[in-house]
């Protein structure tokens, strides 16, 4: 569950990434679509919000919230790191750890 | 914090003034905090680092009640006329019992205080090399190895500037949402540095805020007495009312034997639903003798200095009083210290601590080095007072980063190295990371143009020892350790040889940086004088493509000290001064 909420969190920072002006162009070259910004802004909210309840599940909500807080800044550390070298694969990264969580929360 | 508004008339103004601050009282203590922050996110680690300097010591815990009936016996043994006693239960990360207790006459000028480590198997003393362990970083993060109560100030007054550079850094980042994710080294120079430290700081944020504002906050009786005299006639009287487990109670002077303990601790984990953290005996073997149960640091968030306890009477076993519940001020602070010193993390919280902690140390690094960078970028050749300026603070900053990495690994060297029977050998252990230390300082102002290579490299290389060392003087190495399971050697180990990875990375783009401005030479931006270009080389540019990672890693690096924790931390032994880290009020 702890790995499911760093996935959360990982995964919500992509979204919020890729809903930037920014890195968008960045990656795709292009302007970021209206159409996307807003789903993706609000994907990327929802799952830090949702990362925050996974933790607090296991560890109980004072526990819950200091270790969501540690995760929350190591998964947006290692995003930009890896964004910064292999933007391409961050982002892959990030959809993968989007779909791994809810099989590793059920598991 | 919102980017891009419009501006309202005397924003600039604001800004630039807070930047102005943020500069300067980021670089006056900048050195001083790059070694709290360091030594600081060691003290995570504080019982295992203890662990693997004392390999000679393999034992397993036992559960609580056991280990107190154990205690029990030593001490009515060995020392039946101690005023007070002092039993810490065996827990998975500290699996010895510790026992210390005051004896009743000590010599002038002593506080009597005997310390012994039982074997919980055996309820034997253990003896090993003499070494402070974990317990030297973690002095060293809030004492920095100077007097009482002066190593204490500075340590706050370095606190206080940390404080004001944090928040002044806030107002003065002018995008903290429209930059949150970006990091872009290849733009070289004051610009990867910026992007670097921007990303560091604002990713651990609730980290750094947290973990600055509750330092001072724990040394609040020493910096802000004034609430306490005035309401309390003594300190002394404020400690016994807020800290109760610790109060000392008089003896009656009528001999009574003491009961058995371990049936009280029984009856308190019963009541608590947790574990038990401390046993304070005071007056044993007299009819006044209580028996103070606290339940683990480790059991609550808000348990750092004060936890649930439970007085006993200890000719009689009655109860004579107990806390559960705290006010809610008392709770607050308890909150605000507990998160400080984080000993209630189970292990991933306690890698995440450490990991964000050294987030923190690479943060004054690179903000140590923006400094550099910032002024070699408007730095004209020829203009030799701006170099000396930056030669001092380019000097400091080598010597430092690389050389307290340096100390560390050194430390850890003369453990191994030094003989175990060697007397004061604890001692020489500290003056290896001083010398160390030192030794790159001075190193660092000889060799100005090779200093960051060759030091990076030279704490790359003592990181690296470690792991080999160990293995040529214990049998605990890696090869060991690894097929056992044993995480605590292991990931010691472990942590050192990444660290040293790190740094051997950073000592290479540092020396690409040094070659680089020499290729090519000719173009206007390389045409500087000989000291500036050297100095930019070796910092500036090497660390440019590196930014992050130079310092990130370096900081994590330098973390590589850090063993694989273990179970949940039992408040290391600090049974005579139970608010010790506050700075006990005199």
């Amino acid at each position: 569950m702890t790995l499911a909420a760093f996935c959360l969190a990982y995964a919500g920072f992509s979204a919020l990434c890729l809903g930037m002006d920014r890195h968008y162009e960045d990656l795709f070259d292009r302007a970021l679509p209206r159409r996307h910004r807003v789903p993706l802004r609000l994907f990327g909210w929802g799952a830090l919000a949702l990362s925050l309840w996974a933790s607090a599940v296991v560890w109980g909500w004072s526990y819950g919230t200091v270790e969501w807080i540690g995760i929350l800044s190591i998964a947006g550390l290692l995003l930009i790191w890896f964004l910064t070298f292999r933007p391409r694969a961050a982002l892959t990264a990030g959809g993968l750890c989007a779909l791994a969580a809810p099989v590793l929360a059920v598991w | 914090m919102k980017a891009a508004q419009p501006k309202a008339p005397g924003e600039e103004g604001l800004r630039q003034s807070m930047s102005w601050l943020h500069t300067w009282a980021g670089l006056i203590f900048g050195w001083v905090l790059f070694a709290m922050f360091l030594t600081g996110s060691l003290a995570f680690f504080r019982p295992e680092i203890t662990r693997w300097m004392q390999p000679e010591i393999q034992v397993q815990p036992v559960p609580a009640v056991q280990a107190v009936e154990t205690a029990q016996r030593y001490l009515a043994g060995h020392a039946p006329d101690a005023r007070r006693w002092f039993i810490t239960p065996p827990s998975d990360r500290e699996p010895l019992i510790q026992l210390l207790y005051q004896t009743p006459k000590p010599k002038p000028g002593e506080r009597g205080f005997v310390r012994v480590k039982l074997d919980p198997a055996t309820g034997q003393a253990v003896t090993a090399r003499q070494t402070r362990g974990g317990d030297f970083f973690y002095r060293f993060h809030f004492e920095l190895e100077t007097a009482f109560p002066w190593g204490r100030w500075l340590a706050s007054i370095a606190g206080m500037f940390m404080l004001v550079a944090i928040i002044s850094g806030i107002i003065t980042h002018k995008k903290i949402f429209a930059d949150f994710f970006t990091f872009r080294p290849k733009k070289g120079g004051q610009r990867a540095w910026m992007d670097g430290h921007n990303v560091l700081s604002v990713l651990g944020l609730p980290f750094h805020l947290m973990i600055t504002f509750s330092g001072l906050v724990l040394f609040m009786v020493m910096l802000m007495p004034a609430g306490i005299l005035a309401v309390y006639d003594t300190p002394r009287d404020y400690t016994n009312e807020v800290f109760k487990s610790s109060r000392v109670t008089p003896p009656q002077n009528r001999p009574a034997p003491l009961v058995a303990i371990a049936p009280l601790v029984e009856q308190a984990q019963q009541h608590w639903q947790g574990r038990l953290g401390r046993v304070t005996v005071n007056n044993p073997g007299d009819a006044g003798a209580t028996i103070t149960l606290v339940r683990s640091v480790s059991d609550g968030v808000s348990y750092g200095l004060l936890a649930p306890y439970m007085r006993f009477d200890g000719a009689t076993g009655a109860l004579q009083e107990a806390q559960d519940e705290r006010s809610a001020t008392a709770a607050t602070a308890g909150v605000i210290t507990g998160l400080h010193l984080g000993l209630f993390a189970e292990p991933v919280l306690r890698w995440l601590y450490f990991l964000v902690s050294l987030a923190g140390t690479a943060m004054v690094a690179t903000g140590l080095v923006l400094w550099i960078a910032k002024r070699r970028q408007k730095a004209r050749p020829g203009d030799a007072r701006e170099a000396f300026s930056l030669r001092l603070v380019d000097g400091l900053n080598a010597g430092t980063i690389a050389g307290v990495v340096f100390g560390v690994a050194a430390v850890f060297l003369a453990n191994r190295l030094l003989p175990a029977d060697m007397p004061g050998r604890q001692v020489w252990e500290v003056r290896a990371f001083f010398l160390a230390w030192g030794g790159s300082l001075v190193y660092a102002f000889l060799f100005p143009r090779r200093k960051w290579r060759d030091l990076l490299a030279v704490a790359a290389a003592a990181l690296a020892l470690v792991p080999v060392v160990n293995a040529l003087t214990t049998n605990r190495h890696l090869g060991v350790s690894l097929p056992q399971g044993d995480w605590v050697m292991a990931g010691f180990d472990l942590t050192c040889l990444a660290s040293a990875l790190v740094f051997g990375w950073m000592a290479r783009r540092a020396a690409m940086a040094r070659q680089a401005p020499a290729r090519t030479a000719g173009k206007p931006r390389a045409a500087r004088s000989e000291t500036v270009k050297a100095a930019v080389a070796a910092a500036a540019p090497a660390a440019t493509p590196a930014a992050t990672p130079a310092a990130t890693p370096a900081a994590s690096s330098t973390a590589a000290v850090f063993p694989v924790p273990h179970e949940p931390a039992v408040p290391a032994a600090r049974p005579q001064t139970p608010l010790e880290p506050r700075g006990e009020t005199p």
